[in-house]
């Protein structure tokens, strides 16, 4: 996938809830790093992509939003996976809302100039195997950048955006819907894998043409 | 209780979405004092009468400071433990695969096969209602600990103890957490039993929702956390 790229190294924030290591799984072309929250987290990122994988701390991210923006004030990027509930990451937050019946939630695209969405069928991402819908992403994102909004549900919610216009930086947030690199043990090759693949390669393009 | 007291529950607190929205949801923010878990100590659980222990907690940090949790058992008060591998409270817990579709394949048989009805906690719940998926099984149970709800396959996923002074229940089901994501639509039964059970009171006979309102701001500060009381 990283042909002639070096590899890239990632900072996944971890709570501490079981399992999530098993989620992120170093290869060739990715090199996970967790960095644990503690009592008054002050974090200060070398690497420049952070991941903030579904079940983090938001009060704690708050407290670390200077060290987000950094990262993005850099270039760099930040993914969230993640219900952001509380306001630190720029420009966007996450609310709920159980209003809607999961069996009717369906996705369609809205815009996607960073090809995040190649190869993905969008009903993959928020059906099961055994054709249970709603099961992804739930509420929905309220983005101060309408044009970053990649894919919406049936009712119109954001649920994946990708923001380059809010900071120097490439934000990449879903709906809560959680997304992870098992190192290929998922076997789809339409649904959340293959989106995650799409974002590291967009993160890729992105850092490269920061230092072009 | 104590006047900065306003809630009978404290509820660990990882900062993870779904506890927060229960937490704060209209139907139950008057039930649950959050409490992050690098405070937790003594002092915070004083003037509550019972803690819950959520899904999704982060029981490293949470093991570092058991004492707590013991101390407030000692003075006899209840105490609920959902997942994950929580081995410090003297069980062992081991992964087992999470069946999120029994419902759609097998309706008649729920991942968790059997339950005590006799205990409180299930008072009035239909089987559907007292068990849906579960996330792992406990291998090992202190000696004296009463079994009450087992898988399909026969194992532990629910058990309680008094060995502490007041009752340590622990299970490898995820009301709250399974609550807040709402993909399972309905949980109010067993949580609103389970608030019940913990404290003797119930929440309104209602739908959990949410607002607006409850999503999209900054933390309050510790000191000026009463009535914000849930970001303190």
């Amino acid at each position: 996938m990283h042909e002639g790229i070096a590899t890239l190294s990632i900072a996944v924030v971890d709570n501490g809830i079981h399992g999530l290591r098993g989620h992120f799984v170093d290869s060739p072309a990715l090199r996970y790093r967790f960095e644990p929250i503690v009592r008054d987290w002050s974090p200060a990122f070398a690497e420049d992509v952070v991941i903030v994988p579904n079940g983090s701390d938001h009060l704690s991210l708050y407290r670390a939003r200077h060290s987000i923006e950094a990262v993005l004030a850099r270039g760099g990027a930040v993914l969230c996976f993640c219900g952001c509930y509380t306001p630190w990451l720029p420009g966007t937050v996450w609310r709920h809302d159980n209003t809607r019946p999961n069996r009717d939630v369906r996705y369609h695209v809205a815009s996607d100039p960073l090809g995040l969405m190649a190869g993905v069928d969008p009903q993959r991402l928020g059906t099961d195997a055994h054709g249970i819908s709603g099961w992804w992403a739930c509420g929905e994102l309220v983005t101060a950048c309408p044009q970053s909004v990649v894919l919406a549900d049936t009712w119109g919610r954001p649920v994946l955006i990708a923001d380059t216009r809010s900071t120097p930086g490439l934000i990449v947030a879903t709906a809560s819907g959680p997304l992870g690199d098992r190192g290929g043990a998922e076997a789809a090759a339409d649904g959340p894998q293959r989106l995650y693949r799409n974002i590291i390669r967009a993160v890729s393009r992105h850092l490269e043409s920061r230092h072009a | 209780m104590p006047d900065s007291i306003r809630a009978p529950i404290a509820m660990l607190f990882n900062g993870v979405w779904s506890q927060y929205a229960v937490a704060t949801a209209p139907k139950y923010r008057a039930f649950f004092d959050l409490i992050p878990v690098h405070d937790l100590g003594a002092e915070r659980l004083e003037g509550h009468q019972a803690l819950l222990i959520p899904f999704q907690s982060n029981h490293a940090a949470l093991a570092g400071r058991r004492e707590a949790v013991f101390g407030f058992l000692a003075q006899g008060h209840r105490v609920a433990v959902f997942g994950d591998a929580a081995d410090w409270i003297g069980g062992q817990w081991e992964d087992r695969p999470v069946d999120n579709s029994w419902w759609t394949r097998l309706p008649a048989e729920p991942p968790i096969a059997w339950t005590d009805f006799s205990h409180p906690l299930f008072a009035g719940l239909t089987p559907r209602q007292a068990g849906w998926h579960h996330h792992g099984a406990y291998t090992r149970i202190p000696a004296e600990a009463r079994i009450l709800q087992r898988s399909r396959d026969g194992e532990v996923v629910c058990w309680e103890t008094h060995a502490h002074g007041g009752t340590l229940l622990a299970a490898t089901s995820d009301p709250v957490i399974e609550h807040g994501v709402q993909q399972i639509r309905h949980l109010d039964h067993f949580v609103d039993q389970l608030v019940f059970w913990l404290c003797g009171r119930r929440p309104d006979p209602v739908p959990l929702t949410f607002s607006a309102d409850q999503f999209g701001h900054a933390p309050v500060p510790q000191a000026a956390a009463d009535p914000a009381r849930h970001l303190r």
